[in-house]
């Protein structure tokens, strides 16, 4: 057992994501629990109907929705104080529909503000997920790099008050990155659903005023595309939850689909049920183009065809290379009606400037163990186009980029550092105890978890 | 011979009983017999022998678990870590056999040993303007938090507000645990190395890092470049160099060469600081060139070829064309008075009877015969004395051996002339002004280098035979001389 430094205590590894909550055992090597950070929240105006199933609501529309699961439903849970009812979703990427559903994540920005959303998701993950008792199980949380000390002190409530675990423990979601590849040393690449963000860690900590992040990531990339969509090319973006049925149509005909009457649906879900249509798009289709932007050679790149959930469908050529060309070179491609688009900066110029500002001894090492995660980066082309521009933006020194090939490493790179880290036999020592929480209070996560 | 043999002498003791063994087997026993393709006497030697084992490739099933033994039983156990100060029980699944109490990981809890002081030490020691009292406290308090991190206190440096650099820090930690230990130690210093910190050197040092990084890909393909350059240079000059030195051989002068030498240091060195290596090679060309000026032969050629100087005639001995010839002071075999036949010249005499005309020295690569028979054509002088006495031979001999040598200067003047010429045409490159003739010059130097043995062979050479140069006294008024008249 000790050869390889591992000693299980059974802990529970949980990462909170703004797009996917991971959670599962440590020592696994994928998360047993994959689920969208989405929540509904259902309010009522009267607490009518308090009796009535969680299940019935979405009677009529778990029919055609196959990405429903059996689980959405006993997931429903009505909070005492006021008469919301949280829907997670388990599994699928959209959650159903329901009547007057607004959808909340609880990240934003990378620090959490809708602590009721977090813990529906930490109840899911828990009772509904893995069913266990989250008294008997260690629990490793991760959290931002520029986490602030409120925040990770109300997680160590949370866990210790709320669900009286044993032993708590949060760590920096960078760290947990640059473990799942094996570096203590590592400049951590990640640009995810909520944020992209360039974070330097050294023999495991996080060097806090090096790190840089922006906004522009999977979500905002997304949103952009789906206004480009609407406006610039004319696609009526129709959601899944409004098709019942299609029928199939040429290239560029007009669809033919016999849509649901969806009443009472909040803008919110239906924005967020069209930026999944956008998500599939950029999975499906969209490319990176591998060297230095060049239209002439991008206008001869093949094109590729997508299908709408309505069944309209369509070629895409170059948009499909300039869509996540904005990651690279916002200034020139972001369109002009973006918010103060010209704070965006490509990823290669963050890393530069993350890099620049670190001490200059550990410069090369940092650029010698660049890891690249988060489900953006799956983006074909990424790391090759990556690799290119910083060889050329630091051609003094080598750079390594190391990107997990498998999706499901590089979308969940930080819970599998956290398996890795809290399966171990020497990280015994650093959990933070219940009794160490009642002795100190909580501001003892700010002294162990550093 | 064969295996048994073999073994016999190394006393290794016979597969059978050595004598009987043998006995036996042509006795009738039945001896193994010789595959085909194999040689006899290899087979002599491996037969009998036991032959590598062949191993089994038969498809085996998978083993049977063994049911019967007695498992061990695994149980879901607390237990408590020593490295920490509270309780806490964790708990996994053991085996039950294991009774170690403590687990092993508690051995990796390292604490790193940071000086501590008291108030009354501070107050003697450590009093510093830029650093309060409280401010040593906490910076201590992180190097001990962190590790000696440096780079992490740095990033999280906050003492109301104020962040300071990696330096700045360091350099307090250094002086501080310096002081201490110092005033501990008795004012002893040892051990103390460990805790020196220059800040200038340091910043220096980060500052020319800094410079190193931050350069451009055209800087760098520039700073590539140069040092190839470089390398060909020092390149040329080493080539340069060997030839004058054969050159000062053949003229058989042991005194300074006037060649510039290159410094051991940048002969060697390759990706070195350039400006360095140009100061220290300016500074030992100087120290060389004295050294070079005493009259012993320079130690690159003693050291290269140290059989040479022992005798005359071992040096006579040598068919080598390019061999040493004797000197007058020492060549004994002259003084003598013996004639320096081709004969004389040889180790072996010839066996049977031969032409005196077939014992002149073969000259052995073909451009030189050519080159050679060149000049005695122009000399009016046949490819074989027609006349083959010994005299006769020993002085065609002579002339061949003196047409070699000059053939061997001229070459070099050539190639001395076109370095020249070269480095007249970069001077005047770099200085931005045109030679006069700079046009010219592209189109001479590839003329020279393809004409490498033209008809004017003699004629351009004929002012310096080996004879006359072997009469001057300075080999490097000679050279200089050389030099001098072909301009």
């Amino acid at each position: 057992m000790a050869t390889f430094g591992g000693d299980e205590v059974s802990a529970l590894v949980l990462d909170v994501g703004a797009g996917w909550t991971k959670a599962g055992y440590a020592g696994e090597d994928a998360p047993a629990a994959l689920f969208s950070s989405w929540v509904g929240a259902v309010t009522d105006e009267a607490s009518e109907e308090a009796s009535a199933t969680a299940a019935a609501p979405a009677a009529g529309a778990e029919v055609e929705m196959k990405d429903a699961s059996v689980s959405d439903a006993t997931a429903a849970a009505k909070t005492a104080s006021s008469n919301t009812k949280y829907y997670v979703n388990d599994g699928g990427a959209a959650p159903l529909w329901r009547e007057r559903m607004e959808m909340r994540a609880p990240i934003k920005d990378g620090i959490i503000e809708d602590w009721d959303t977090l813990e529906q998701l930490w109840d899911h993950a828990f009772y509904s997920s893995l069913r266990v008792n989250p008294t008997e199980h260690p629990l490793l949380v991760s959290e931002s790099a520029w986490n602030t000390r409120d925040v990770r002190e109300r997680l160590a409530e949370l866990a210790f008050e709320k669900y009286r675990v044993p032993a708590f423990f949060v760590c920096k979601d960078a760290v947990l990155t640059a473990f799942s590849a094996g570096r203590p040393t590592a400049l951590v690449v990640d640009s995810g659903a909520g944020s992209t963000r360039v974070v330097p860690v050294y023999d495991g900590y996080v060097l806090r005023k090096n790190v840089v992040k922006q906004s522009l990531a999977g979500h905002q990339l997304s949103e952009i595309i789906l206004n480009q969509m609407e406006s610039d090319m004319g696609i009526n973006v129709v959601p899944q939850y409004r098709v019942k049925s299609k029928t199939a149509v040429d290239v560029e005909q007009a669809a033919k689909a016999v849509l649901h009457d969806r009443p009472n649906t909040t803008d919110s879900y239906d924005r967020l049920a069209k930026l999944r249509v956008v998500d599939e798009y950029k999975e499906s289709v969209c490319q990176v183009f591998e060297t230095m932007w060049d239209d002439a050679s991008a206008a001869t790149r093949p094109m590729k065809a997508f299908e709408f959930p309505n069944g309209y469908n369509r070629f895409f050529g170059v948009e499909r290379l300039r869509a996540p060309e904005m990651l690279f070179q916002p200034e020139k491609f972001l369109p002009p009606w973006v918010p103060k688009r010209d704070i965006y900066r490509g990823i290669p110029g963050l890393i530069y400037t993350s890099v620049s500002g670190c001490d200059v001894d550990l410069r090369p090492h940092l650029l010698n163990n660049i890891v690249v995660a988060g489900g953006n980066t799956l983006l074909p082309g990424f790391v090759d186009r990556l690799n290119q521009e910083l060889s050329l933006m630091a051609p003094s020194t080598k750079i390594r980029v190391h990107a997990p090939a498998s999706s499901t490493e590089r979308r969940c790179s930080s819970w599998l550092g956290g398996s890795i880290l809290a399966s171990l036999g020497t990280f015994h020592q650093m959990w933070i105890s219940r009794k160490e929480f009642e002795e100190n209070g909580a501001q003892i996560v700010d002294k162990k978890c550093q | 011979m064969n295996t048994e043999d073999a073994r016999d002498i190394l006393e290794l003791g016979g597969i059978t009983p050595a004598r009987d063994g043998r006995r036996a087997r042509r006795s009738g026993a039945p001896r193994e017999k010789k595959p085909d393709g194999v040689n006899r006497e290899l087979f002599n030697l491996i037969g009998g022998l036991a032959t590598l084992p062949l191993t089994e490739t038969r498809a085996k099933l998978k083993e049977r678990p063994n049911f019967s033994a007695k498992h061990s039983r695994w149980v879901w156990k607390g237990f408590t870590n020593s490295a920490r100060d509270d309780d806490l029980v964790l708990y996994h699944w053991i085996n039950e056999a294991d009774e170690s109490t403590d687990r092993s990981f508690a051995g990796f809890n390292n604490v790193v040993d940071v000086v501590e002081y008291n108030e009354d030490e501070y107050a003697r020691l450590l009093i510093d303007r830029d650093w309060s009292k409280d401010e040593t406290d906490y910076l201590f308090d992180m190097c001990k938090r962190f590790d000696l991190r440096f780079i992490v206190i740095a990033d999280r440096y906050d003492f109301e507000g104020k962040s300071r650099d990696i330096e700045e820090i360091k350099d307090r930690y250094y002086t501080v645990s310096r002081r201490i230990l110092k005033l501990r130690a008795g004012g002893l210093s040892e051990g103390l190395e460990a805790y020196a910190f220059d800040r200038d050197r340091e910043e220096e040092r980060k500052r020319i890092l800094d410079r190193l990084f931050s350069r451009t890909q055209a800087q760098i393909k520039e700073e590539e470049a140069l040092l190839v350059e470089m390398r060909r240079i020092q390149q040329q000059q080493r080539r340069l160099q060997r030839d004058h030195e054969h050159v000062m051989r053949l003229l058989n002068i042991r005194e300074a060469p006037t060649m510039p030498q290159l410094p051991a240091g940048s002969r060697a060195g390759g990706a070195g600081g350039s400006s360095k290596a140009h100061a220290s090679s300016n500074g030992s060309r100087s120290a060389t060139a004295t050294d070079m000026e005493t009259p012993r032969p320079s130690a690159s050629i003693k050291k290269k070829k140290p059989p040479r100087k022992e005798s005359n005639a071992a040096a006579l001995d040598r068919p080598d064309i390019k061999g040493e010839p004797p000197t007058p002071g020492s060549a004994s075999a002259l003084a003598d008075g013996m004639p320096s036949t081709p004969l004389a010249r040889k180790d072996k005499l010839p066996v049977g009877v031969c032409l005196r005309s077939s014992r002149i020295q073969p000259i052995r690569a073909q451009t030189t015969v050519n080159k050679v028979l060149g000049c005695f054509r122009e000399l009016s002088i046949g490819p074989r004395p027609v006349m083959a006495t010994e005299r006769v031979c020993a002085n065609y001999d002579q002339l061949q051996q003196s047409v070699l040598k000059m053939l061997d200067r001229k070459k070099y003047a050539d190639r001395l002339e076109q370095e020249l010429r070269t480095l007249k045409h970069r001077r005047s490159e770099l200085s931005g002004k045109p030679l006069p003739d700079g046009a010219a010059i592209g189109a001479a130097l590839s003329s020279t280098s393809a004409s490498g043995g033209g008809s004017g062979l003699l004629g351009d050479a004929a002012f310096s035979t080996p004879s006359h140069s072997r009469k001057r006294s300075g080999g490097s008024s000679a050279t200089a001389s050389h030099k001098r008249s072909r301009r």
